[in-house]
């Protein structure tokens, strides 16, 4: 298992994934910036004046940033970036992942004469949980450096920050997991990356929202279970999207909980799928 | 049961795709040090037998042993289909990542096993590399760890006269100097018996014939055939002529090797006798007629 770990790190670093962090501090960047100038209204005004040969002149003007005081912080807007954002990144890491190794063959290379097959699926846990820290370290570097371009939002609370992006963390692995195991039942990365994407931004949670509905009009689940147990809030996606850093007591638990069942949960069926089925 | 003179040995291995069988209960039967010559037409189930050897597939039915007599199980090194490399490393980054999976990584190992098959350890990516080098880096990768036995699935696929001696010259000389026990398969019967010293027709995933170097060097020499009811009258006469090299195959045939006399005087001596000769002529003129023989009647369901 070591040994297996330790040829994923080595993939993982000499890969070229380092393109898909840069894109998500671009992107981290660019979302937080637009952010902070709508939310503070400092957009910049466009004003046209004739001069004095009849010409049209356009003129920008900027708020001074000093006179807006800011009521957010730094690590507010961190934690506050959309985290279906990194899911996503990371279920389409763990596809594409999957799917290289058995586009060109190498897997063929990780499975002879191996009794122990489906720890080569296990092994692939390490570059998930890798890929995610790295990503949200850009997103904290896009946020960061796009705040940089404004004056006077302060740090904030660094401590509560990390609490958040550690459950953050757990969730978006197991969901890179799953992701995995999706693809180990396909097979295909085109169903797979669908169905993960739609999974990332919400829209199978709302289906299950909708059915568990549909069912309760129908009378075949009452009216107590759906309002002791809303199906979708124990998705990973649902999980990631809905924690929130000011919130971070009520959710902390349960959130946690859900992460490793469901990163328990998704490695075993990635390898009992990856043991059931031949590897080529 | 098995032998402990096999390193391999199956046992009705059989593989059904979707209900249809592609490999029928075959028994495969290789010894320590040989090159066990795997050989058959396209579709035939080569690629499948391998695969489930290797351990990349899971038998429908029946049973593999590997290494049966031995204290310590031994390693395998494959190359099924095409190499599994990852096109944008190096040969020698694709090489550490599955020592390292092996948790066998010594970069002096690595560096002698590329110059053993010919690669130089450059900065090319193997996706620029030509299918003869891609092949020479496959062998490479399955040499890693020092397997005992090794599989190779048509090796010299797509490789131009010189990247197929080669090759050949390699395997020889792996199984030689490592003494490594190679199965290797192919479709080019030719090929494979300047290399292999034991041979498995297979066709229509049916195991046809088993046969040594020296089995398959009497099948394909030239022969004549003496088709007849009364074989007992043919042999005493065949005998009373001091031709010994004969082999009664079945109830109704003969085979006659080595023959100093030709087709005509045999048959005439044979018919002033008094046999019934319902037959007779010169077969198995080369290596190509044997196999021919073997795939177009063994094997065939249909047949």
């Amino acid at each position: 298992m070591l040994n297996l770990i330790k040829m994923n790190m080595y993939r993982l670093l000499k890969s070229k994934n380092f393109i898909a962090l840069i894109v998500m501090i671009v992107l981290a960047f660019a979302i937080t910036k637009v952010q902070v100038l709508l939310v503070t209204g400092m957009a910049s005004i466009e004003t046209a004046t004739i001069d004095g040969d009849g010409n049209v002149v356009y003129e920008t003007t900027e708020t001074e940033t000093e006179e807006v005081a800011p009521e957010f912080t730094v690590m507010d807007l961190f934690t506050g970036f959309g985290n279906e954002i990194g899911a996503l990144f990371v279920s389409i890491f763990a596809i594409v992942y999957c799917e290289n190794e058995r586009k060109n063959g190498f897997v063929k290379n990780l499975s002879v004469a191996k009794k122990e097959k489906p720890l080569v699926f296990a092994a692939k846990l390490a570059p998930v949980v890798t890929f995610t820290v790295l990503l949200q370290l850009c997103i904290f570097l896009g946020t960061w450096f796009a705040t940089l371009t404004f004056k006077g939002i302060p740090f904030g609370d660094v401590v509560s920050a990390l609490k958040f992006t550690g459950i953050e963390t757990v969730l978006i692995t197991a969901f890179g997991m799953f992701s995995m195991a999706l693809y180990e039942l396909f097979r295909k990365n085109v169903p797979a990356i669908i169905f993960g994407t739609f999974t990332a931004i919400g829209l199978t949670g709302q289906i299950v929202a909708l059915i568990q509905m549909g069912l309760n009009k129908l009378g075949i689940l009452s009216d107590s279970f759906c309002e002791k147990f809303i199906l979708s809030e124990y998705f990973l996606s649902t999980r990631i999207g809905a924690l929130s850093v000011s919130d971070l007591s009520g959710g902390k638990v349960s959130s946690i909980v859900i992460g490793a069942i469901g990163l328990a949960l998704y490695i075993v069926a990635g390898m009992t799928l990856y043991g059931k089925k031949d590897v080529v | 049961m098995t032998n402990s003179n096999y390193i391999l040995e199956t046992h009705t291995l059989s593989k059904k795709y979707g209900g249809k069988c592609v490999v029928d209960k075959v028994d495969l039967h290789i010894k320590k040090g040989e090159i066990y010559g795997l050989i058959g037409p396209n579709g035939a189930g080569k690629t499948t037998i391998m695969k489930m050897v290797a351990g990349l597939a899971s038998p429908s039915e029946g049973e593999i042993s590997l290494f049966a007599d031995s204290e310590k199980k031994g390693r395998i090194g494959a190359l099924i289909e095409e190499p599994g490399v990852i096109g944008t490393f190096n040969a020698f980054d694709n090489m550490k990542l599955k020592a390292l999976a092996m948790g066998v990584y010594d970069k002096q190992n690595i560096l002698d096993l590329l110059n053993l098959v010919g690669l130089k350890n450059d900065n090319k990516k193997t996706k620029n590399y030509s299918l003869g080098m891609k092949q020479r880096l496959g062998i490479a990768m399955a040499l890693l760890g020092h397997p005992d036995f090794l599989i190779l699935d048509e090796p010299i696929n797509g490789l131009d006269p010189l990247g197929i001696t080669e090759i050949r010259e390699l395997i020889m000389k792996i199984n030689k100097e490592e003494n490594i026990t190679i199965m290797i398969s192919s479709h080019i019967l030719e090929e494979l018996n300047k290399v292999a010293t034991s041979f498995g027709i297979i066709n229509h995933g049916r195991l046809v014939r088993e046969l040594t170097e020296n089995e398959l060097r009497t099948e394909s020499e030239e022969k004549i055939e003496i088709i007849t009811d009364d074989t007992g009258l043919a042999v005493s006469v065949l005998e009373k002529e001091s031709i010994t090299n004969f082999t009664v195959v079945d109830s109704n045939k003969i085979h006659v090797y080595q023959v100093a006399t030709s087709v005509a005087d045999l048959n005439k001596k044979l018919v002033t006798a008094g046999v019934n000769v319902e037959g007779i002529h010169v077969i198995g003129s080369s290596l190509e007629n044997f196999y021919l023989s073997c795939v177009d009647n063994g094997g065939n369901k249909n047949a």
